[in-house]
């Protein structure tokens, strides 16, 4: 009867032992983010604010979007953001902005009184391809302040290469990308009277 | 043999030396004479008074130039010719339009001068001017000229119809400030006009334009009009001995600039100008059946206060010659419409404008009035309007000119005013209007005590104190709901954690939808697609 009872068992669980000892590949997380050291002490009001950023509806998700196919998009399983992509855009942009604008730009909207200009970003295409490359695709606005009238309008389209393949190439391919749209506000920025 | 013959020499002595010397020295002072004198001019003058060869000198700003060196009669006799001789480093100062008058004490209106001849007897001034160098004769001035020659400035000719106060150096004033002078005056037998020259200075002579009126401001004139007593003086000269002044009449814009030897009318004072200040009127006749007391020449016409002409005259000798004389006929007034007046233009072409526009107005009610325009003076004026309600009535003629159809104004026209608003009131629903207002006011006065019991109530007495309670709570609330608030936060912090779950939950309901045992047989984990590197 023990003999019986004993085979029984091992024939239930065998299976799920064999299932459960097949190895799982690792997640992986990047964070989005520019080398950028705000100054040290008391700081003036940002005249400069960066408003939230829009992304498009398939950037929010966690995985890192790669265009496998004609208008077919793969969301990476583990290969994921630490944080939803439009934050880490965001702070990347404040810091390339700061960087560039030798002063600190806002983020904080409880200080967008203070503000004489607003940037709005949206994020339209943000992936890796087939190819080799790394796309964003985004336009700005600026405005004389969170909710003011509009300055002036742009569109941004970039593309860079991988330097290697595999995910990490490509997430620095991205803020190297979001780098260039930072150039591009500054300059429209610096472009206004 | 012949002997030569051997004959003294003979030599001119040395005691020649001594004429021919003083001869060479004699040339050269008469060719040095010859050549340092100036040259020898001819002035013609009507009388020779004080003049005297050798002594009497020809000056130029106070520096003796010249002295004269013969005085005679001209070939006809009929002037002086004084021969003189200038310097010749004064040479080129006798130009084409040089001037030479005799200084002599002068006392007159324009003041006392020459008073320093009187002890070393008259000279001759020379004013040099502005012409080519080279004339030798000339016609002295018998009187010191106004304006010297070469100065600059305008030229104009003044006429006037009245001579007068005005005389050869008289001001010429614009807003009381001098700014030439009168040259000369003249009268025209023929024209029988007087014709004076006048001066203005530069830089003032861009004051003058083409519709510049020049008037008399000679002594001080004083009128009592429609408008009120007015006083008009200009300086202490021109009050003592006359001027002129100028300007541009009242609401007429500056015209284009004149050029030398403009004319302009001479108005005899400040008030003809404003009178008619416009060349260019179209006359009317207005017939009146009223009286006409106060209303005199250059009372205003106008069309609903804004200035359209003057009253020019009352036609007392056509009243006179009509037929119905004595049978209580209306009183014919002539008056004068400008159409510069309307912006239409100082132009013949623009009185066809004016004259169908006037034709047009009477068939839509225009009507003229007397009006009282000075209560003190009793002064009346001409009001031009449009009545509605005017009976129907059409241009006609009189002696020769249109007519504009009138009606009765000033006190008339008050009376009438008066009977209509009588009337008018009169047929107002008076007593009506009493009771519906009796009865409003019954109805408010009802509703207001309502509203007092309402006011009254324990209810309302309470309200203020639960308003406040409920500001307060209001407040606290709004407090916790504001962006830094820790409710605030705490939420944003739960709504990203769900937001996660969420995402996961949605994996696994994927997974589960392709692969329902996956809870219990885990699949078998697939490979990301990896992103190539670039080519």
């Amino acid at each position: 009867m023990k003999t019986a009872l004993a085979s029984l068992l091992v024939a239930l669980f065998l299976p799920a032992l064999v299932a459960c000892s097949g190895t799982t590949t690792p997640v992986r997380t990047y964070l989005m983010r520019a080398p950028y050291t705000p100054p040290s002490g008391p700081v003036a009001d940002a005249q400069v604010g960066l408003a939230p950023v829009v992304v498009a509806e398939y950037l929010e998700q966690p995985g890192i979007a790669l265009l496998v196919g004609p208008n077919e998009v793969n969301s990476a399983q583990h290969h994921r953001w630490a944080e939803p992509v439009r934050i880490g855009l965001r702070a990347t942009l404040q810091a390339e902005l700061s960087r560039r604008l030798g002063s600190a730009v806002s983020v904080d909207t409880t200080d967008a009184g203070e503000w004489t200009r607003a940037v709005w970003v949206h994020v339209d295409q943000l992936h890796g391809t087939l190819d080799g490359e790394a796309v964003l695709v985004a336009n700005f606005r600026i405005a004389d302040g969170l909710h003011g009238t509009t300055l002036a309008r742009h569109g941004f389209e970039g593309r860079a290469p991988l330097a290697t393949a595999g995910h990490p190439a490509l997430v620095e391919a991205e803020i190297a990308l979001v780098a260039q749209l930072a150039e591009q506000i500054a300059q429209a920025l610096g472009a206004l009277p | 043999m012949a002997e030569a013959e051997i004959q003294e020499r003979r030599s001119i002595s040395v005691i020649w030396l001594v004429p021919i010397v003083a001869l060479v020295l004699g040339g050269w002072l008469v060719f040095t004479t010859w050549r340092d004198q100036g040259p020898a001019i001819t002035i013609s003058f009507a009388t020779a008074e004080g003049i005297e060869t050798d002594k009497t000198k020809i000056r130029f700003r106070s520096v003796v130039v010249g002295v004269v060196e013969g005085v005679g009669l001209s070939d006809d006799l009929s002037r002086v010719a004084v021969e003189a001789r200038i310097d010749q480093q004064a040479e080129p100062l006798l130009r084409q339009d040089a001037q030479f008058f005799v200084v002599r004490p002068r006392v007159g209106a324009q003041g006392v001068s020459g008073l320093g001849t009187l002890l070393s007897g008259p000279y001759i001034e020379l004013v040099p001017g502005t012409g080519a160098a080279g004339r030798r004769d000339f016609v002295g001035l018998d009187e010191l000229p106004v304006t010297p020659a070469g100065t600059d400035g305008l030229h104009l000719v003044l006429e006037s119809e009245q001579g007068g106060s005005v005389g050869p150096g008289n001001p010429i004033l614009y807003r009381g400030f001098q700014v030439g002078r009168v040259e000369t005056s003249r009268f025209d037998v023929d024209a029988r006009r007087m014709y004076y020259d006048a001066f203005i200075e530069a830089p003032y002579d861009d004051l003058v334009n083409a519709h510049s009126r020049f008037w008399n401001t000679s002594g001080v004139s004083f009128e009592a009009s429609a408008d009120g007593v007015e006083i008009h003086t200009g300086s202490l000269e021109t009050v003592l001995s006359g001027g002129i002044a100028f300007g541009l009449p009242e609401d007429i814009r500056p015209g284009p600039p004149v050029q030398d030897g403009a004319r302009f009318d001479l108005y005899p004072n400040l008030a003809k100008v404003n009178q008619r200040p416009y060349r260019e009127s179209i006359e009317y006749v207005l017939q009146f059946d009223q009286s006409v007391r106060g209303l005199r020449p250059g009372a205003p016409v106008e069309y609903r206060g804004i200035r359209t002409g003057s009253v020019v005259d009352i036609l007392l000798d056509q009243l006179v010659d009509e037929e119905s004389f004595g049978s209580g006929s209306s009183i014919p007034v002539l008056v004068r419409i400008e159409p510069g007046r309307f912006e239409l233009g100082d132009t013949p072409e623009s009185l066809h404008v004016l004259e169908g526009g006037v034709a047009r107005a009477v068939g839509n009610g225009l009507r003229a009035t007397l009006s009282t325009g000075n209560l003190l003076t009793g002064s009346l004026y001409v009001a031009l309007d449009i009545h509605e309600n005017a009976p129907p009535a059409e241009m006609g003629e009189f002696a020769g000119r249109p007519t504009i159809p009138t009606m009765g104004g000033g006190l008339d026209g008050l009376q009438t005013q008066l009977s209509m608003l009588l009337d008018k009131l009169n047929d107002l629903p008076l007593e009506g209007a009493v009771e519906s207002a009796d009865a409003t006011l019954a109805q408010l006065e009802s509703t207001l005590a309502a509203l007092d019991e309402v006011i009254a109530s324990e209810a309302m007495k309470q309200l203020p104190a639960t308003l406040t309670k409920s500001i307060a709570q209001l407040e606290r609330t709004l407090a916790t709901l504001s962006p830094d608030s820790d409710l605030v936060r705490r939420l944003s912090h739960t709504l990203a954690e769900l937001d996660k779950t969420l995402a996961r939950l949605d994996g696994l309901a994927t997974t589960l939808s392709e692969k329902p045992n996956a809870l219990i047989f885990p699949i078998r984990s697939e490979q990301d697609p990896e992103p190539p590197r670039a080519p």
